[in-house]
């Protein structure tokens, strides 16, 4: 087990140093000097220039900037934003319970109409329950969300007027972007919980267990379930990226304040530092919970863990 | 003895997909015509893809208002004169779903060859070689993965600045790592057969083994890949022009027309809903047309009972 953990881990620190360098040539890659954007429209002094090159950190080789960087990320620095002078660390962090909140409502709603429409469809494939799930389902993923975000705010708050569609107050308002973040999560959760169910169904030891005499529902929660749910789990994990960069169009559309509709507005603002800032926190959230999708995966599948120790 | 054993006792790697035998074009009319009787809905997905890009390409030629014209007063609701209605500036809203098609069809097809042109080798390098530079080309790709799909689209724009060819690299590059694992699995399997071995043996270059040997067996998954992948890549051009990194205001373009829209939802609630239809549509078609493409490749497929039917959907999810 701990072998397992480890090399879980051991994998880990290549992606981590790869993010790290996209992250940070995301300065280097833009044409022009971040000096002169920064000072895009004031009559710069070549001095000017200089000067705030050496307050950036923009001196030295490549390889030291780079140095730099992680010294200051190790820190928990990642500089100061340069639209607003604050730092990157405190304007994110300001912004990150809406977002957190925004995911994980979105998570709710994905989970709870994912499971049980995966469930009704991958027991009986074909059957009436089957076609409906699978309507349901292939319109979440079909329909963008940012239209689905649209469509709900038409009926919800324009015309039936039951639910807001603006503002961060309640937890009412938190339900219509959570339904137009979720459902298509979970039409994925719900697709592929049918594969796996179905593919579980035809085993053989689900046919000895039919006849032995169990019933459907112990069925399928001792035997099919338990199968079925290990690879949607770590699909869950790899697809949990869809719910933070979902909530990109999600925070514009109803106007709420979050990451993505700070980073929205950063990049209109080419304001470099709080771009790197939010892209390197999003990568390294969705890397974390990857890894521990896989870890719990491994916890409840030996067989998993056995992969592993090759 | 137990050396006396035939061969074929031998246990056997699980066969890798087989290649399409005879791609003839009575081969591939006989199983257009068995998948569609086994799959209504990809015929009909199929048809609508013809439908799709001939309105597309011939848009100019038809009757229709010129898509940036001011034709009548803004905000008239859908009437046999302008079927879709006007949008907020009196613009026809039929023209310009039709017109946005060129434009949203154009940035999914070419950012799909983009990433498919990419990915694909990468895989096949990644999963032919075996020792260090696959290594290194997965955990690029790994990298690449760590960053959400939007979010990847998001640093391209940021780097690259606003506009349409930004979109067109940036949905192609998100892509990439997705066609590189779809191939890297099942090269690794084939990679590991018998006649590789023996074409190796007889001397055969990788170059030839690969475009020989190895390719054509990934065809049929590839075809259904990329198919699928049009509509992923639309919805993401789509978020991008939604989020106004794309297109400039006048030309009509289905993301961008559906967030101006917003603004008149109350009043005029046809703006927006014409271009989020067509992207809706746009994804539907192209799922069918993967899952019945997948269908027509794959004479597997076609002898399973319909109803236990894997669905391209997954593809994206990272199944493979």
């Amino acid at each position: 087990m701990t072998q397992f953990i480890l090399r879980r881990l051991l994998m880990v620190v290549p992606v981590l140093f790869g993010i790290t360098v996209l992250v940070f040539s995301i300065l280097h890659l833009i044409p022009g000097n971040p000096a002169q954007i920064l000072l895009f429209g004031s009559n710069a002094t070549p001095q000017q220039v200089a000067n705030l090159d050496k307050q950036l950190g923009l001196t030295g080789s490549i390889y030291s900037q780079y140095g730099n960087y992680l010294v200051q990320l190790l820190h928990g620095n990642l500089g100061y934003s340069y639209s607003s002078n604050q730092t990157v660390v405190a304007e994110i962090s300001s912004q990150l319970p809406y977002t957190i909140n925004l995911a994980l409502g979105g998570l709710v709603v994905a989970l709870g109409l994912g499971i049980p429409l995966g469930i009704v469809a991958g027991v009986r494939p074909g059957g009436i329950t089957d076609k409906v799930a699978t309507g349901v389902a292939v319109l979440g993923v079909a329909i963008p969300y940012f239209w689905l975000a649209i469509l709900l705010v038409l009926l919800f708050a324009v015309k039936l007027r039951v639910l807001p569609a603006l503002g961060t107050g309640s937890v009412k308002a938190l339900i219509l972007p959570s339904i137009a973040l979720g459902w298509g999560f979970a039409a994925i959760i719900a697709r592929l919980l049918r594969n796996n169910l179905i593919e579980v169904y035809d085993r053989p030891f689900m046919i000895v267990a039919r006849a032995k005499g169990l019933s459907e529902w112990r069925l399928l929660w001792q035997h099919a379930m338990r199968n079925a749910v290990g690879s949607t789990v770590t699909i869950v994990g790899l697809q949990f990226g869809y719910l933070l960069a979902g909530a990109v169009a999600i925070e514009v559309i109803f106007g709420r304040p979050g990451l993505g509709a700070f980073l929205v507005a950063r990049i209109q603002e080419k304001d470099i530092p709080s771009i790197q800032g939010v892209v390197l926190l999003v990568a390294v959230v969705y890397l974390v919970v990857n890894l521990l999708v896989d870890v719990a995966h491994g916890l409840l599948d030996p067989r998993i863990r056995r992969s592993w120790s090759r | 003895m137990t050396d006396q054993a035939a061969p074929g006792a031998q246990a056997r790697p699980a066969a890798p997909p087989r290649a399409p035998r005879h791609s003839s074009w009575a081969v591939l009319a006989a199983r257009f015509r068995l998948a569609s009787r086994r799959d209504p809905l990809g015929f009909i997905a199929a048809v609508a893809a013809l439908l799709l890009v001939l309105l597309a390409l011939l848009a100019p030629l038809l009757p229709i208002a010129a898509p940036a014209a001011i034709v009548s007063a803004s905000q008239q609701a859908p009437s046999a004169h302008h079927l879709f209605g006007t949008d907020q500036l009196g613009r026809d809203v039929f023209s310009r779903t039709i017109f946005g098609a060129r434009h949203t069809l154009v940035t999914a097809v070419l950012a799909t060859a983009l990433a498919a042109a990419i990915g694909t080798p990468l895989g096949i390098l990644a999963g032919y070689l075996t020792r260090w530079p696959s290594g290194v080309v997965m955990r690029v790709m790994d990298v690449l993965l760590a960053f959400p799909g939007l979010l990847l689209a998001l640093v391209v724009v940021t780097i690259l600045g606003p506009g349409v060819t930004t979109v067109v690299l940036a949905v192609g590059i998100s892509y990439t790592p997705i066609f590189a694992r779809v191939v890297y699995g099942p090269t690794k399997s084939i990679r590991a057969q018998d006649y590789i071995a023996a074409a190796r043996a007889v001397g055969c270059g990788p170059l030839r083994i690969v475009r020989r040997h190895v390719l054509p067996v990934l065809s049929s998954e590839l075809i259904v890949v990329i198919s699928s992948a049009i509509g992923w890549t639309t919805l993401l051009a789509a978020t991008l022009d939604f989020l106004g990194f794309g297109i400039r205001p006048p030309s009509p373009d289905w993301g961008a027309d559906l967030s101006a829209g917003v603004q008149y939802l109350g009043q005029a609630w046809w703006i927006s809903a014409a271009p989020g239809i067509a992207i809706t549509a746009t994804i539907l078609i192209a799922n069918y047309l993967g899952d019945f493409l997948a269908s027509m490749t794959d004479p597997d497929r076609l002898r399973q009972p319909r109803t236990k039917l894997k669905d391209t959907t997954t593809l994206i999810a990272g199944e493979n």
